[in-house]
């Protein structure tokens, strides 16, 4: 199944704007693919997905939102979430302290709220940052606002937004459904009365890709 | 010869049999003459939970054997007609299903999955469905691998644009060949090989470290011995072109420098390790393991189990690696070892105990973790009557060594070696131990690093990377 080529040169207009985190290669073409049908879908024979844990988590959080790893998530403002506060809870051991040496090879109750946490966290700094300087914003760059709105829900900035965050940490370019999906979002958190619905979009949006299945196991 | 050939095998079959009037629990053996090509055979041994929840208590497999073992015959059989009844035992039941799980006993043994154990059954791995658009998951992805082993061994996905990059590459051999050198670039990361790496992450099992005990570097607040300088050991016996086994056949250390991190060889370390040369071996004798394992003890079987479990993966308490001596345990301590429901284990642990004797932990200041010969006799001979009748030579797979080198260099060139160290990354990259589906790739792969590879672990993570197990989706 070929992928449907909608390629958006606005995307290209981001070449060469530097990145303040660790990757700072150009922005790409973004092409959204059609979804397969999930039915025709081949099942995995072996199923061994596993999870990042504390420092691939990081690594790729970082990396996807252009952030040094010591920015990505901290409790209290100076203790790391996944290098020291919650990282037995994400799969990491403790060998010095506490005498675990060996990871106890499945996720806990636990793992998906510090997943959770530390997404948001990424999330919410990298937005913080993008919409502080307009001009050197990594993801959300060329959304027109109006006060605190997106000036357009529609508009083809906010499908190369999604393409670029898609690209960050997925990647791979967005699907259709997940285009559709994210688009739907920012309309329905305006109509939500959210006092900054163009930031909370942002927000979500981030929080959605970052801490979906596909972004924390490989 | 080495465990796990036939004919080691067989000579722990022959030495299981002469210590017959001991108790001593010969099925293993017998098993594995019986079955040599099983998965449990090769290069090891079934171990006690085959049969035994816990011995003498047997699992529903071990419950149906025992009904057809010379049914009649009064009870307990001894060893040599245990010996002799068991094969004809394993052949009634093979076309039983002790576990109900719907496969034959022989299916399991013959799979290596495990005949007691209705969750533990061969695993059909037909693929199903059509094709996906990122990866091929009913075989071996090159797509899939590449972001693998960057996670892996580098600790990040690789880009959107690499990603691209790799995937536009002309044929599938560009990207095997490019695949081999983000690997070896990999190797070299601070995430792989750094401290609090993932080769660290191996060692932590091995080196136990305790933070409160800490000498150097990070001190803790009872500092007593600096265990970095094992983990500096293993790290660098495991990266680059070096040895594996000179983890504990080294009569050398290895020093780490930072930013990058670097291990380097040297003679010695003098303000931390202080057995000499002559009697060292590897991360068996450094100041670390000398404090932590034999600590206080006249005859440290905790140091020589914990080198077992460590490095050959044979677990004593899990009663696993049993090559039980005749004639022992021999008690020279008087911990009452000799008990029935102690010696199966102690006839193995304790010959493998003794060339510890000289090693001394921290019982005295002025001999703290050095060699010292005539050691229990200079601070121990009150302990126990026979203590100092304690030999410095031992045994380990049923060969005597003379002392604790010996023991290092046999230990090292075993299989049981190669297969607890293809074991440690094998769980380290696919996230478990190698299962039955997989047993035969797994046992190319540690045969591979023993032989072609002379103990290489950088050979050994390429050969990993190229298994179906690691690269199929």
């Amino acid at each position: 199944m070929r992928p449907e080529r909608l390629v958006l040169l606005a995307a290209t207009l981001a070449l060469g704007v530097g990145c303040p985190g660790k990757i700072t290669e150009p922005s790409q073409p973004v092409t959204v693919m059609e979804l397969p049908d999930a039915g025709s879908l081949a099942r995995s024979a072996r199923g061994n997905l596993r999870f990042k844990g504390p420092e691939r988590l990081t690594n790729d959080f970082s990396n996807a939102l252009g952030l040094n790893a010591d920015e990505v998530c901290t409790e209290l403002g100076q203790y790391q979430c996944a290098g020291l506060v919650h990282t037995v809870a994400l799969g990491g051991v403790d060998p010095f302290g506490r005498g675990l040496y060996e990871p106890s090879g499945v996720t806990a109750v636990t793992t998906p709220l510090v997943v959770d946490r530390m997404a948001f966290s990424a999330c919410t700094r990298r937005v913080d940052k993008d919409l502080a300087t307009p001009g050197a914003a990594l993801i959300f760059k060329g959304l027109p606002q109006t006060g605190a709105k997106l000036a357009n829900v529609d508009g083809p900035e906010l499908t190369t937004a999604i393409g670029e965050l898609t690209h960050r940490a997925l990647q791979r370019d967005p699907y259709t459904n997940e285009v559709a999906r994210y688009l739907q979002l920012a309309k329905d958190i305006e109509a939500s009365g959210n006092a900054e619905p163009a930031r909370a979009w942002m927000q979500a949006v981030c929080f959605a890709v970052l801490s979906s299945a596909e972004s924390v196991f490989y | 010869m080495t465990p796990g050939s036939p004919s080691t095998r067989w000579s722990a079959f022959v030495v299981l049999l002469a210590g017959a009037a001991l108790a001593k629990p010969p099925a293993g053996g017998v098993f594995c003459a019986t079955y040599p090509s099983a998965p449990e055979c090769v290069g090891k041994q079934p171990s006690c939970a085959y049969c035994h929840v816990a011995p003498p208590q047997r699992n529903v497999f071990g419950a149906s054997l025992e009904a057809k073992l010379v049914p009649g015959a009064s009870r307990p059989l001894s060893d040599g007609d245990f010996s002799m009844a068991l094969p004809a035992a394993l052949k009634a039941v093979e076309a039983l299903d002790a576990d109900g799980d719907g496969v034959s006993n022989l299916v399991e043994l013959q799979q290596g999955t495990h005949p007691a154990d209705p969750g533990s059954k061969p695993v059909d791995r037909a693929c199903q469905g059509s094709t996906n658009p990122q990866f091929s998951v009913c075989r071996y992805d090159l797509r899939y691998v590449y972001k693998k082993v960057l996670l892996d061994f580098c600790g990040a996905s690789p880009t959107f644009t690499e990603t691209k990059a790799f995937t536009a590459m002309t044929d599938d051999a560009s990207r095997t060949a490019f695949l081999g050198t983000e690997l070896d670039r990999c190797l070299q990361s601070e995430f792989w090989r750094g401290k609090n790496g993932q080769l660290w992450k191996v060692a932590h099992p091995k080196i136990r470290p305790l933070g409160s005990l800490k000498e150097g570097e990070d001190k803790g607040g009872v500092p007593l011995a600096d265990y970095y300088d094992d983990y500096a050991l293993f790290a660098y016996s495991q990266t680059d072109d070096h040895d594996a086994r000179e983890v504990l056949t080294a009569d050398f250390f290895v020093r780490r420098t930072t930013n990058p991190t670097r291990y380097t060889r040297v003679a010695d370390l003098p303000l931390s390790q202080k057995v000499d040369r002559a009697h060292r071996a590897g991360n068996m004798t450094t100041a670390w393991t000398l404090t932590y394992f034999v600590m206080f003890t006249a005859l440290p079987r905790n140091a020589a189990s914990q080198m077992y479990r460590a490095y050959l993966g044979l677990d004593i308490a899990k009663q696993e690696g049993l090559y039980s001596v005749p004639n022992e345990p021999q008690d020279y301590d008087a911990k009452g070892v000799q008990a029935a429901e102690c010696a199966a284990c102690h006839a193995t642990l304790d010959p493998l105990t003794y060339p510890f004797r000289n090693y001394n932990g921290i019982s005295s200041a002025m001999y703290a973790t050095r060699y010292i010969p005539n050691r229990l006799e200079l601070g121990f001979s009150t302990l126990a009557p026979r203590i100092t009748q304690t030999p410095e030579a031992g045994v380990i797979f049923g060969q005597r060594v003379n002392d604790l080198r010996e023991w290092a260099t046999v230990a090292a060139n075993s299989d049981a070696f190669a297969i607890s160290t293809t074991t440690d990354y094998w769980k380290l990259l696919l996230g478990h131990h190698p299962r039955p589906d997989e047993n035969a790739e797994f046992v190319a792969t540690w045969k591979r690093f023993k032989g072609e590879h002379q103990h290489r672990v950088q050979k050994l993570l390429h050969d990993i990377v190229k298994t179906e197990a690691y690269g199929a989706p």
